[in-house]
């Protein structure tokens, strides 16, 4: 149902130029005919009434010449035909409303001129049908609806030079409503080569746009220059160009960001050596081993730092890694240093990526989980094409509406921040990058029974495990 | 400083040249290695080490990659071209590339900045050590890749890489040890020879680590060679590596 709505509903630029196109036919097709008809309309009515003055004054004429009134009767009914039906009578009918519109009045006008002698003498009106004596003629308004109308005949009377009456009653054919299905042939025909020739045409036009689009949606700030084509109509390359130098300037921006930070983070590098070189000179246990602390923190710090600006600018060579050796060696890290981590891992499940940003990306979640939460366990499994590591602790989770926000450069958590492990708040931040990078998901999510549960899901290794290394 | 420097042997501890651009850095290294025992000798830029190589017989040589005018990498694969000496390369953390290239020129070792002066101080204990033990005095030249039953370790690269063409993981303290099971395959390595091993990279190592990492880096390679295991175990006296037909 929606999809119907949505293929009516037209949202593209084809599908709103290719309405507008048919619209604009529908209403120039219905006016055009509608104009012709009324032309047509009229004059047939014009004929028509031509036709009906110049029979009746003929035969008043002729009736007139006769003597007696037997004769006189005769002639009427002989010159009666389908459509005109005459009578002689002694008296003239009664009609209450005569002439009452512009045609009875024409044709009035018209015998008054063709019978000058009976000018005075002439009633033209309406009376309904199949009933001769009278009707209301006011009724009928409009002259191009009388003459289809068949409930309703004219009714001329003429009177002869001997007083007596002629009654004439005309039976309009009523004008069928006519339309011919060939008529239509043409429109339908216009409208199929208008859909064609516009989809054609305006899917030409449009493609410009569309590889605009294109090429403005894979713009990747780490890569090296790239430009949006400048082709297509005029309009589209003023914007093009436009883009191009914006595109310029945001990794202008970037590129002097990213140095300044990195060339930071590598200077700091010499002063923490001394710093650390000087400390081992500190006689004061206490004080070396805090110290010792704090260059520690500043060493991550540094690190995750130039990580973060390294990971995604360029390509690192890709490898096929046994994920499971890989996490062994991340878990008992993690475990060396004291925490509780199992790792279930079924050997020989591969991927293809870079190791070294790889390895950073598990040891970032791992880590995180083993310095936030407690009772760390990861899981790797294989799922449809895709390997997957199921990070699960039993610490506070994260709140919901930070969920998102902790994969921002340099956000942490609230509570992590007075802590003094807080750490850089880049972690996951490189995690994240990493593993899309490799085509890859990772999801956080907070379990129902407490704790974080963090998806990492990247695909298997696809080359196929060469044979030849082993000999 | 001077008490303790001649408080120590120096010349049993060996002769160290110490070229690096920053002056601090210099002498906070010279002292520190003063104090456990080295002679030391140092420079600022390149070519005030080749004076001083020149000048004086040094054992070892730490080297900054990051010199004015002339690189730490040039220096490096010229000393490599001429002397058979030594070298620990200086690098930048994480840089992946200054550390490959760095031994790719020849270097033996590498420490990266920001460094602790323990870890330097075991590297160079470490290299030291490799060289005088070495069976062919004077070649300090090594395979850059070590196969054993299909595996191939990159020494350069620290690299393990399966039969089956998969980079499997290891710990500093695994690459290590299978290095050292590597250079002494068919014999029996105590735990304590072992520990000494594992000890030029992190000072903090004792026996029971040793098992553990012994078993860490077993199921690693049982992964691909569970057949027959590659390390067995001497009962009470410590580890043998084994490698088939395909050894070193």
């Amino acid at each position: 149902m929606m999809r119907l709505v949505r293929f009516l509903t037209p949202d593209t630029v084809v599908a709103r130029a290719v309405t507008v196109l048919l619209l604009a036919l529908l209403v120039v097709n219905a006016v055009g005919y509608m104009t012709y008809r009324m032309g047509i309309d009229a004059i047939i009515g014009a004929a028509r009434e031509r036709e009906l003055a110049e029979r009746i004054s003929s035969i008043t004429k002729a009736v007139n010449e006769l003597p007696t009134a037997s004769e006189r009767d005769r002639a009427a009914h002989a010159l009666s035909t389908l459509t005109l039906e005459v009578h002689w009578a002694h008296v003239a009918p009664t009609i209450d409303n005569p002439e009452p519109d512009a045609m009875c009045r024409s044709l009035s006008e018209r015998l008054k001129k063709l019978l000058p002698r009976n000018s005075s003498a002439l009633i033209v009106g309406y009376v309904p049908h199949s009933d001769h004596r009278q009707g209301d003629g006011s009724a009928v308004s409009n002259q191009i609806s009388n003459l289809g109308d068949s409930s309703y005949n004219l009714q001329i009377s003429a009177r002869l030079d001997d007083g007596s009456w002629l009654w004439f009653l005309s039976y309009v054919p009523g004008t069928a409503p006519y339309i011919s299905w060939s008529a239509l042939l043409v429109p339908l025909y216009m409208c199929v080569a208008i859909i064609l020739i516009a989809v054609l045409s305006l899917r030409w036009v449009t493609r410009p746009l569309r590889l605009f689009a294109d090429a403005a949606g894979k713009f990747n700030i780490d890569a090296e220059a790239q430009k949006v084509p400048e082709f297509g109509p005029v309009e589209l390359r003023t914007a093009s160009r436009a883009m191009n130098s914006m595109l310029e300037r945001i990794q202008l921006l970037v590129r002097e960001r990213t140095a300044a930070l990195a060339a930071l983070s590598h200077d700091l590098r010499t002063p923490i050596t001394r710093i650390q070189l000087r400390n081992e000179l500190t006689e004061d246990d206490t004080l070396r081993t805090a110290t010792e602390a704090d260059l520690a923190e500043m060493n991550e710090m540094i690190q995750s730092t130039l990580e973060y600006l390294r990971v995604g600018a360029g390509n690192m060579p890709r490898r096929a890694i046994d994920i499971g050796a890989m996490l062994h060696t991340i878990c008992d890290e993690q475990a060396d240093i004291g925490h509780d981590v199992a790792l279930n891992a079924p050997p020989g499940i591969l991927m293809s990526g870079s190791p070294n940003i790889i390895k950073r990306a598990l040891t970032n979640v791992i880590a995180n989980a083993c310095k936030y939460g407690e009772k760390v366990k990861v899981d790797l499994t294989t799922t449809g094409g895709h390997m997957q590591v199921t990070v699960r602790d039993e610490g506070p989770g994260i709140p919901e509406q930070d969920l998102e926000r902790v994969f921002e450069p340099f956000y942490r958590v609230e509570s992590s921040r007075s802590r003094t492990t807080g750490g850089t708040g880049l972690g996951l931040t490189i995690a994240r990058k990493v593993i899309e990078g490799h085509g890859g998901l990772v999801t956080l999510t907070n379990r129902p029974t407490g704790g974080l549960e963090v998806v990492v899901s990247m695909p298997l290794c696809s080359m196929p495990v060469t044979a030849a290394m082993v000999k | 400083m001077q008490i303790e420097a001649t408080k120590n042997f120096v010349n049993d501890h060996g002769h160290i040249g110490v070229v690096d651009d920053d002056p601090q850095i210099r002498l906070l290294v010279t002292q520190y290695l003063r104090r456990h025992g080295f002679q030391v000798s140092a420079a600022g830029d390149a070519k005030g080490a080749m004076e001083l190589l020149q000048a004086t017989q040094v054992d070892l040589l730490i080297l900054d990659v990051m010199l004015p005018g002339r690189s730490g990498l040039d220096l490096c694969r010229e000393i490599r071209a001429t002397l058979s000496l030594p070298v620990i390369m200086l690098t930048a953390r994480g840089d992946e590339d200054d550390r490959i290239v760095g031994l790719e020129v020849g270097a033996d070792d590498y420490v990266t900045k920001p460094f602790s002066p323990r870890e330097l101080l075991a590297r160079i204990r470490a290299v030291l050590r490799r060289i005088r033990g070495d069976d062919k005095p004077g070649s300090i030249e090594r395979d850059d890749v070590v196969r054993f039953d299909g595996w191939i370790l990159d020494l350069r690269r620290r690299e393990l890489v399966s039969p089956s063409g998969t980079l499997v993981d290891l710990s500093t303290g695994e690459f290590d040890l299978l290095n050292a099971f590597i250079e002494h395959p068919n014999r029996i390595l105590t735990r304590d020879a072992l520990l000494e091993f594992a000890k030029a990279r992190s000072a903090e190592t004792t026996d029971r680590v040793i098992d553990v990492q012994v078993s860490r880096l077993r199921k690693k390679l049982a992964q691909e060679s569970a057949e027959r295991p590659l390390i067995k175990t001497v009962r009470g006296v410590g580890y043998m590596f084994a490698p088939g037909a395909h050894g070193p």
